[in-house]
């Protein structure tokens, strides 16, 4: 069985590359529950403690929370490879 | 057309001090108020540590809340580091007057994928401003995120951002950044093409085997500044600058006289020397060097002044073991305060750090005069540029705090010949003695002569002088022999002996 994939997307407020990070990670999970994979959108502009304890320097980054390991992408997610192969690892045996 | 008077308004931004040792001296007030300045320097040149004090002092001495901004070491990291000047900044961090944004690059995987820009960082900078109020930021360093991103114009253009908001919030800050060579391109990563109005470089440069660190201000942007690389240490209390040419000679200059501890050369020198005065004694070994030191020590606690021995050649056994074969009790002078004896190796640390000790002392001791024996010791440790640095620094301390010095000189032969030390030093010394072996006819005899002294008659002559177990015993004057200072004595026509006198003007 698929673990859940637990994801965190920073922003800042509503820039071109927030909204099309928002975009993108929303095309590929269409469904969060038939995925298996939840995402919360944070915006560190109302957020700024997040953004530190997060360790967020540049924006949009997403966050995998869980499952280990921690693994982060940075930019608007234009490059669909790199965010399936965050969600592909996370599968496990697939 | 515009009046000089519409320009009044405009006022070049005020300078706040840094508390930084030497730094204000160096900038003349400090750092332009609510502005950044780009601080470079390659590795180990001391740019964290500079940065960490930059906080420290504005927080601890000037009251205004800093933040640091670290992209290199974790904040715990450098907060352990400086644990051991006594900083404490957890302390700081605890009572809300220090915060840390930490940039430093983490342990997991980053990709990148499209575009981004720098908001979290931005945001956090922000936060941690209004968070603890901060007056000072420290960035260190911002070469390290042309590591962690790939965007390298991106990277630029949003520390120009930051540099921006920090203005618009009334942040003076100070940015770091690496450089690769010490006399090449200002930064790596042409940083400063953004942050040019104020430019500081530390360098850290291996010069004759010794590592010699300097600090220049390239540039403060609408304003005046000292130029040129100044030599500085860390010490355990942290940075202190050398601002060497700084001092300026505007001291009155003292009438009053003082007893060198030798009535015939007090004579020489119509009545001792001046209260102000530097008085370099130069000899070859053995010459007497250190018998004047000693009594030039032992007239001043004669006369209830306290003396500052700086030996770097003897032991305080061989110095008070000398002393007393002179009938001089150094011990007696000691246990009542006049007397302070320190030795110390020439080669136990380099000569900036040799002169913040010497500062100190004197701050600690303020002697009313001050003897060292020998300067020309500290020739071996240290080049020839470096060396005379510390004899400016050095001989302008004295000047500055009014003490009364003896520095003595050891020439590289027996007849004479010049050292580097009396290169470097005779044009700062208001006196200056020679003592020399003079070989006439298969003997060797003593040699002594003032060959110049500032603002007062001297005697020209070349008097001969004898040493025995109660000091120094000056005699007549040699008779029908000449190129005694130059080394080699040769016997003249007594029609010839009155040129000698001629050869001495100054």
């Amino acid at each position: 069985m698929k673990q859940k994939i637990n994801l965190k997307l920073f922003v800042s407020g509503d820039s071109g590359n927030s909204a099309r990070a928002i975009r993108h990670l929303q095309e590929i999970v269409v469904d969060p529950s038939a995925d298996q994979v939840m995402f919360e959108i944070i915006d560190i502009l109302q957020l700024p403690e997040l953004a530190i304890e997060h360790h967020i320097l540049a924006t949009p980054a997403l966050v995998r929370i869980s499952p280990p390991p921690a693994q982060k992408i940075i930019g608007d997610l234009s490059k669909t490879k790199q965010l399936l192969s965050l969600l592909g690892q996370a599968g496990g045996t697939e | 057309m515009k009046d000089f008077k519409d320009f009044i308004g405009l006022n070049v931004p005020q300078k706040i001090p840094t508390g930084i040792e030497g730094f204000e001296h160096l900038t003349l007030g400090g750092l332009p108020e609510g502005r950044t300045a780009l601080m470079v320097g390659s590795s180990g040149s001391g740019k964290t540590i500079f940065a960490v004090e930059y906080l420290y002092r504005g927080i601890t001495q000037l009251n205004r809340p800093g933040v640091f901004v670290t992209f290199e070491e974790r904040p715990q990291d450098i907060i352990r580091n400086v644990k051991r000047l006594g900083w404490n900044l957890d302390e700081l961090e605890k009572q809300g007057k220090l915060a840390f944004v930490d940039g430093a690059p983490e342990p997991i995987p980053v990709e990148e994928s499209g575009p981004y820009d720098l908001s979290g960082l931005f945001v956090q900078i922000e936060y941690a401003v209004k968070s603890v109020g901060a007056k000072l930021l420290a960035m260190d360093s911002v070469g390290a995120l042309f590591y962690q991103f790939k965007d390298t114009a991106l990277i630029r253009r949003e520390i120009f951002r930051i540099m921006e908001a920090l203005k618009a919030m009334g942040v003076t800050a100070i940015m770091t950044a690496e450089r690769l060579e010490e006399y090449g391109p200002i930064s790596r990563h042409g940083v400063e093409e953004f942050v040019s109005d104020n430019v500081i470089i530390l360098r850290n440069v291996l010069q004759d085997e010794k590592c010699r660190r300097t600090i220049q201000i390239l540039k403060i942007r609408g304003d005046t500044h000292t130029k040129g690389e100044f030599p500085f240490t860390i010490s355990e209390t942290g940075i202190s600058i050398l601002p060497l040419t700084a001092i300026e000679l505007t001291q009155e200059s003292s009438t009053d006289r003082v007893g060198t501890g030798n009535a015939e050369l007090d004579a020489m020198t119509s009545g001792g020397i001046f209260r102000d005065s530097i008085f370099l004694v130069s000899g070859p070994t053995g010459g007497g060097k250190t018998l004047m030191s000693t009594m030039f020590s032992a007239e001043a606690c004669r006369n209830g002044e306290r003396v500052l021995l700086l030996a770097y050649e003897e032991s305080r056994e061989q110095l008070l073991r000398n002393a007393a074969s002179w009938g001089v009790d150094f011990q007696k002078w000691e246990h009542e305060g006049l007397l302070k004896i320190v030795c110390q190796y020439p080669e136990a640390m380099g000569l900036e750090d040799h002169l913040l000790k010497i500062q100190r002392e004197i701050k600690a001791f303020s002697p009313q005069r001050l003897v060292m024996d020998s300067v020309s010791a500290m020739e071996r440790v240290a080049s020839v540029r470096n060396f005379r640095e510390f004899v400016i620094g050095l001989t302008s301390f004295m000047k500055q705090e009014r003490i009364c010095s003896l520095f003595t000189s050891t020439t590289p032969q027996l007849s004479g010949g010049e050292s580097v030390t009396e290169a470097h030093i005779s044009t700062i010394t208001d006196v200056i003695a020679l003592l020399r072996y003079v070989e006439i006819n298969g003997i060797l005899r003593r040699g002594i002569a003032i060959i110049k002294m500032r603002g007062s008659q001297h005697e020209k002559q070349i008097r001969e002088f004898t040493i025995d177990n109660k000091g120094l015993h000056i005699g007549e004057p040699f008779r029908n022999v000449e190129n005694i200072i130059l080394g080699i004595p040769s016997s003249t026509s007594p029609l010839e002996k009155d040129q000698l006198g001629d050869m001495f003007k100054t």
